[in-house]
């Protein structure tokens, strides 16, 4: 009785590796079956949003993993409004640039789904606000009267510069599927507080001496959102 | 459980995105330093007798010259005002001096019972910074050492001259200067342009008025022409112009006028147009040529000066002193051909040996940084002892911040017959319980310059002012023209000047203020024109910023 027990627990020892390998091969060929094209790892993609419009590559490491490298730039140049602070009329003239290169590895904790946790490491290359802010009336004093460009005007740069950590989650695998993926991802850089310059000049030239207080103020403004929509193909 | 997991992930970082808005421009203050002009002139208008005393009435100013129109009030208006006892002027931007043009005007001073005064100006580039003195004197209250004579005759209206001859006696109360000035009959009274004053029908006729100037007081040399003292502008026989340290002599203004015209010359006569005079010669003065005592017999000459002129002309004659033989007093007759300012002088052709000098002063802290300048009032004499054994001082007068050069703070040079030793006397916020004092010599080209050392007896602190105003949240650099005063709290003193702030300094951060002791209180105040500003029981601490909170009505003007 006993033999015929340890018989059929030897048995079923040897037989539980074979009976395993033969579930994971069946796995692997259903997944097979299922996505034939990732036995193409690279993809390009253009991808645009929050804080810019660029290109990608990426590599798929393995079935959760992929590997991306990419750049995204804005610029606006010359908005220019008129504005009233203090009661004085301003002109304010604003140019926003942002040239950040990425390097980031996303992570799918399934491959039924396209949802992703994405992290990794972003250089910020002068991202931020330059505004020139000039008075638009000439001030009189007496029978006086100073010009505006007497008075001077403020060139007043926000800027962050630096390698930026971030993570992230989304939508959509960096090295799609089929032929032609789409994703969406949101996360936010963690770039420190920005750098402050103040160039005045004329009469308000003193005023580059707010630039350390103004840098205080703007320490909180450390986290930098990213808002991107990609549109990748696969080689 | 994952799906959980990621689901608080996405929040997380959905939250750290948006980081909750500070207030951007907490604490951030636009600074502004008004630029839009550099120069400024000041001038403290006070009693000439009596420093202390304000003037009575209004002060009428008027501008004239060349360059009067670059030439405002302080507030940037034509409305010249005395504010606290002091009259500031700016140059307008745009009109500012060059290397090769300075400007020239001159500013005329008129209130009811005083003399008039005027003072001229002419500021090179980077002159920055020109304080002097208006100093006005009382004609009902002179000192003995100014006689004011007054005197009038009657006109023949068919001939338009004196119907009797007029003399007048003229002369200071402690009768150094002395004249006697007898207008003839035969003499037609001529206009500035040189035509006959015809008297008018009930005309008050013709009125004279001496002013005598004994010279040997500094109230009496305050009163000289141009506000310069002794130092006056001389034209040479070749022509050449000198600025002169004048040696003492009875100086006497002669004005007159025909039923209100100004007279300015005369014409007919029997010395051929001109009015008689006779002028005592002080039995104290020196004859230069010889050495001694004058006496009968010697040669004297007269100069003048004429109004709307620049320089003292010396007259083409030389005069004989003769003796009078009951009183034995000298004396020289002159004839007047114009009327204007007169003085006794050396014979024409007695060229004596001019020394070109000059005095300065300059302020060393004795540290290396911020040493700023000081601001102050600088008394200078020369004195002489006379024959008879009475000191005899010339006055000049430094006025305006002494920084560490001397060759750029406010000095002045001339030529001087006489070499005497200069005596400083430092005034108004310099002085000796605060400063050690020396003198050094320096040479500039031809002149030999006398130089006042002040060095700080203690090591002095450092501060620094700024004007805040409220409704603009903005910080303004004091512009050139804010005057600071102060006192030590509740000691009842009255505010003394401790700086003006000019286009030199208004971008330093600091000056430093030998008057001001470490950690004591003090009350001060600020004056820019009509406004003033008291900040009362401030504690003085070494390298401090001080915020001045100005009044709406400053900063309105300012456009804040």
């Amino acid at each position: 009785m006993s033999k015929s027990i340890l018989s059929i627990v030897l048995g079923l020892v040897f037989m539980a590796p074979t009976v395993a390998q033969d579930s994971t091969a069946a796995k692997k060929a259903a997944t097979d079956e299922l996505y034939p094209l990732w036995q193409n790892r690279h993809a390009i993609a253009i991808s645009g949003g929050l804080p810019g419009f660029g290109l990608e590559y990426a590599y798929n490491l393995n079935r959760s993993l992929n590997l991306r490298a990419g750049f995204l730039a804005f610029t606006f140049n010359d908005f220019n409004t008129d504005m009233d602070i203090s009661g004085q009329s301003v002109n304010v003239n604003a140019n926003l640039t942002s040239t950040v290169f990425d390097l980031m590895l996303e992570y799918q904790p399934s491959t039924q789904s396209s949802f992703k946790l994405v992290a990794g490491l972003g250089y910020l290359n002068n991202v931020g606000l330059n505004t020139l802010i000039l008075l638009n009336d000439d001030i009189g004093y007496g029978d006086l009267v100073i010009d505006n460009e007497e008075i001077g005007d403020i060139d007043l740069t926000v800027s962050w510069t630096g390698i930026a950590p971030y993570m992230g989650f989304g939508f959509g695998r960096a090295v799609p599927k089929k032929r032609v993926g789409f994703g969406i991802e949101v996360g936010t850089y963690y770039a420190g507080g920005p750098n402050v310059d103040i160039d005045a000049s004329g009469m308000l030239e003193n005023t580059s001496e707010e630039e350390a207080e103004l840098e205080n103020n703007l320490a909180s403004y450390a986290w930098m959102p990213r808002l991107m929509a990609r549109l990748a193909i696969k080689l | 459980m994952k799906k959980s997991f990621l689901s608080l992930l996405a929040l997380v970082l959905i939250t750290v995105a948006c980081t909750p808005t500070d207030d951007i421009l907490d604490d951030f203050q636009v600074h502004i330093s008004p630029t839009f002009y550099k120069y400024v002139v000041e001038i403290d208008v006070e009693d000439l007798a009596n420093p202390e005393t304000p003037i009575n009435g209004t002060v009428n100013i008027s501008i004239t010259g060349p360059d009067a129109d670059a030439i405002y009030n302080i507030d940037g208006t034509k409305n010249f005002k005395v504010n606290f006892g002091t009259l500031q002027l700016m140059v307008s931007k745009d009109a500012e001096p060059t290397p090769s043009n300075p400007l020239d005007f001159k500013v005329r001073f008129e209130a009811n019972g005083y003399k008039r005064t005027e003072l001229n100006f002419s500021i090179a580039e980077e002159d920055y910074y020109i304080a002097d003195n208006a100093q006005m004197l009382n004609l009902a209250n002179l000192p003995s050492s100014i006689g004011s004579t007054s005197a009038n005759g009657g006109i023949d209206p068919n001939t338009n001259q004196l119907a009797q001859p007029l003399v007048v006696n003229a002369g200071s109360a402690d009768s150094l200067a002395k004249i006697k000035l007898t207008v003839p009959t035969d003499v037609k009274f001529l206009d500035a342009d040189g035509n006959e004053i015809v008297g008018k029908k009930g005309g008050t006729g013709l009125n004279v008025n001496i002013l005598s100037l004994s010279d040997t007081s500094e109230a009496a040399q305050a009163a000289f022409p141009n506000g310069t003292g002794l130092i006056q502008i001389v034209q040479n026989e070749d022509g050449t112009i000198d600025t002169l340290l004048l040696d003492h002599a009875g100086t006497f203004d002669i004005n007159m006028d025909l039923d209100g015209t100004p007279v300015r010359a005369f014409s007919g006569g029997k010395t051929t147009g001109g009015v008689a005079a006779r002028i005592p010669i002080d039995p104290d003065a020196t004859n230069e040529e010889f050495n001694r005592a004058y006496q009968e017999g010697d040669s004297v000459s007269l100069m003048s000066l004429s109004e709307g002129d620049i320089a003292w002309v010396e007259d083409d004659r030389s005069y004989v002193v003769k003796k009078d033989p009951i009183t034995s007093e000298l004396y020289f007759e002159p004839t007047l051909e114009h009327l204007s300012y007169y003085r006794r002088k050396n014979r024409k052709k007695f060229k004596p040996v001019k020394h070109y000098l000059g005095v300065g002063a300059y302020y060393t802290p004795g540290v290396s940084a911020n040493s700023g300048s000081i601001s102050g009032s600088i008394r200078v004499t020369y004195e002489r002892a006379t024959r008879s054994g009475r000191v005899r001082r010339r006055h000049v007068r430094l006025r305006g911040n002494f920084g560490p050069d001397f060759r750029i703070n406010r000095r002045k040079r001339y030529a001087s017959y006489t070499q005497d030793v200069p005596v400083f006397h430092p005034t108004s916020g310099i002085s000796s319980s605060a400063f050690n004092f020396s003198t050094e010599t320096h040479t500039i080209g031809k002149f030999e310059y006398t130089v006042l050392k002040m060095v700080p007896k203690n090591q002095p602190v450092s501060i620094g002012y700024r004007l805040y105003c409220g409704s603009s949240n903005t910080l303004v650099s004091p512009p050139a023209g804010v005057k600071m005063y102060y006192r030590k709290h509740n000691s009842g003193a009255p505010f003394a000047h401790l700086y003006t702030f000019t286009n030199e300094n208004l971008s330093t951060t600091y000056a430093t203020f030998p008057a001001l002791e470490k950690n004591e209180f003090y009350d001060f105040q600020a004056r820019f024109n009509d406004v003033q500003k008291d900040t009362l029981n401030v504690q003085v601490v070494d390298g401090r910023v001080y915020d001045v909170i100005m009044p709406n009505r400053a900063c309105n003007s300012l456009g804040l």
